[in-house]
């Protein structure tokens, strides 16, 4: 895995190297080098190859890069990391810390990929497809000693956090839909998935699974099965990543921090600003069967509210989307 | 009101017990109707059902039927025992994925910390661990049911 990050650390400024000289820097063969570049391909990254000349990358990437992440946090919430580090390839970033539990301690504990061969969407086996360097995946570990109240309404919390985060990095159009996919004009551009386990009458750890769209290839394109849109089409001049995933690490621990003292109440007016449906009528679907109706908002425990049939009916569940009314 | 208090409290104990997140009793002309929930607005808890996704008034009429009498059905039947509650609102999955062996069946040995179930709302998947090591003797809910914030899910026989 050394040798793929390497020779990737070659490739990230966009311009050609000569197979030979990459085989002599990473002290391999060049036949060993075109496998390198065959497996960064199957990962979703766009390699030319031009005789004599070499390999290139379609676009320069920008790395993530844990020293200057750290020295772009917010200063209260350096003390508040215990770890910060980047996998070069992980299953799922959010696997990998709850994977740690019960033994060890993850508060604090941030772990980011490049890459993730499968990275969770849901319950429901979805995977977030996540091209290498493409996005952000991103888990943050965090320990509550009892339960927080309205816990479930952690989730619409830190979709506002992620949307402040991207906001300031200068990201704009954005909006919410419930409970927190981060949305830019109908199109998905990111996703929240939290996983805990804890003993109800004390304790519990979460882990805060973050999935950005940054820059997704052309080629990875058709393997995302929703409408979806990235960061490089909402601005002028793409923030690198290292500076977004500073912003969304220091905006959802801070909410952290906040929600363990207050719940969700600081939260709910931003998510109420943020909301994309309140007032449209929408499909509500679960597995077996759809609901229409009109979407009323978010209650103060973070559960949507529908008008279904003109009754208010509050819900825990469920995937929403537009009706379009023909 | 001529109900008499002490009804009242068995109703808010029964409540408690029972994971039903309302109870409304019908005496002669009287009624009283009990929520556990402080949402703002009308006290519905409507959740939507299992994977089913059909939506549950969850309220019980306990005096509409015949042989629910207060303290002589369920309540009885439940083993002593630590109750381990839900701390949330949403739905009981007994496997990590559908398909799967449960995590717990009834009689197995659990030791405290082992995982008993998933509850899953709002994009949060919540593995409860049992409080306490012991044996399980009961499961009191199913899998893809709608839970409530506070149903008990499972008691723990304590001892190893």
């Amino acid at each position: 895995m050394n040798k793929k990050k390497a020779l990737l650390e070659f490739l990230a400024d966009g311009k050609f190297h000569s197979g030979t000289k990459l085989a002599q820097a990473l002290g391999v063969s060049r036949m060993a080098v075109w496998k390198q570049v065959q497996s960064l391909r199957g990962y979703g990254l766009d390699i030319f190859s031009v005789k004599r000349k070499g390999y290139r990358l379609s676009q320069p990437m920008d790395l993530l890069d844990v020293t200057r992440i750290r020295q772009m946090l917010a200063t209260a919430m350096q003390t508040r990391i215990s770890t910060l580090e980047v996998a070069f390839v992980a299953e799922s970033t959010n696997r990998y810390l709850m994977d740690k539990l019960p033994r060890e301690n993850i508060h604090g504990h941030v772990v980011l990929a490049e890459y993730q061969s499968a990275g969770k969407g849901s319950k429901d086996n979805r995977t977030w497809v996540s091209p290498l360097g493409g996005g952000i995946y991103l888990s943050i570990g965090w320990h509550f000693d009892t339960y927080p109240n309205s816990f479930t309404a952690l989730s619409l919390a830190t979709g506002v956090a992620v949307a402040g985060a991207l906001q300031q990095c200068g990201v704009e159009g954005l909006g919410l839909k419930w409970p927190n996919d981060i949305v830019s004009q109908g199109s998905k551009l990111g996703g929240i998935l939290i996983e805990s386990r804890g003993i109800t009458t004390s304790h519990c750890d979460i882990v805060i699974g973050i999935g950005i769209n940054v820059r997704i290839p052309e080629q990875v394109h058709a393997l995302i099965g929703q409408p979806f849109t990235d960061i490089s089409r909402l601005v002028r001049t793409l923030p690198s990543r290292n500076q977004l995933v500073a912003a969304i690490i220091s905006a959802t621990i801070g909410m952290l921090i906040e929600f363990d003292r207050h719940g969700f109440s600081r939260f709910i007016d931003e998510w109420r600003r943020l909301d994309l449906f309140v007032g449209k009528e929408a499909s509500l679907v679960f597995p077996d069967r759809t609901l229409n109706g009109r979407v009323l908002g978010i209650e103060n425990n973070g559960m949507l509210a529908m008008s279904i049939n003109g009754r208010k009916h509050q819900f825990a569940g469920g995937e929403l989307s537009l009706r379009s009314l023909e | 009101m001529a109900m008499d208090i002490r009804k009242v409290k068995k109703l808010i104990e029964m409540l408690e017990e029972s994971g039903i997140a309302e109870i409304e009793i019908h005496e002669g002309e009287e009624s009283v109707r009990v929520s556990r929930h402080s949402v703002v607005g009308p006290a519905v808890a409507q959740v939507p059902q299992s994977g089913a996704g059909a939506i549950t008034r969850v309220t019980a009429a306990a005096g509409a039927e015949p042989g629910a009498e207060p303290g002589t059905t369920s309540a009885d039947r439940i083993p002593e025992g630590i109750k381990v509650k839900s701390p949330m609102v949403g739905i009981f999955y007994s496997s990590p994925t559908p398909g799967k062996p449960p995590f717990v069946e009834l009689g197995k040995a659990v030791v405290k910390g082992d995982v008993l179930c998933i509850i899953e709302a709002m994009k949060i998947m919540n593995q409860v661990e049992a409080e306490t090591s012991g044996v399980i003797a009961k499961i009191m809910v199913e899998n893809g049911e709608p839970i409530e914030y506070g149903q008990p899910l499972f008691v723990i026989r304590e001892g190893t």
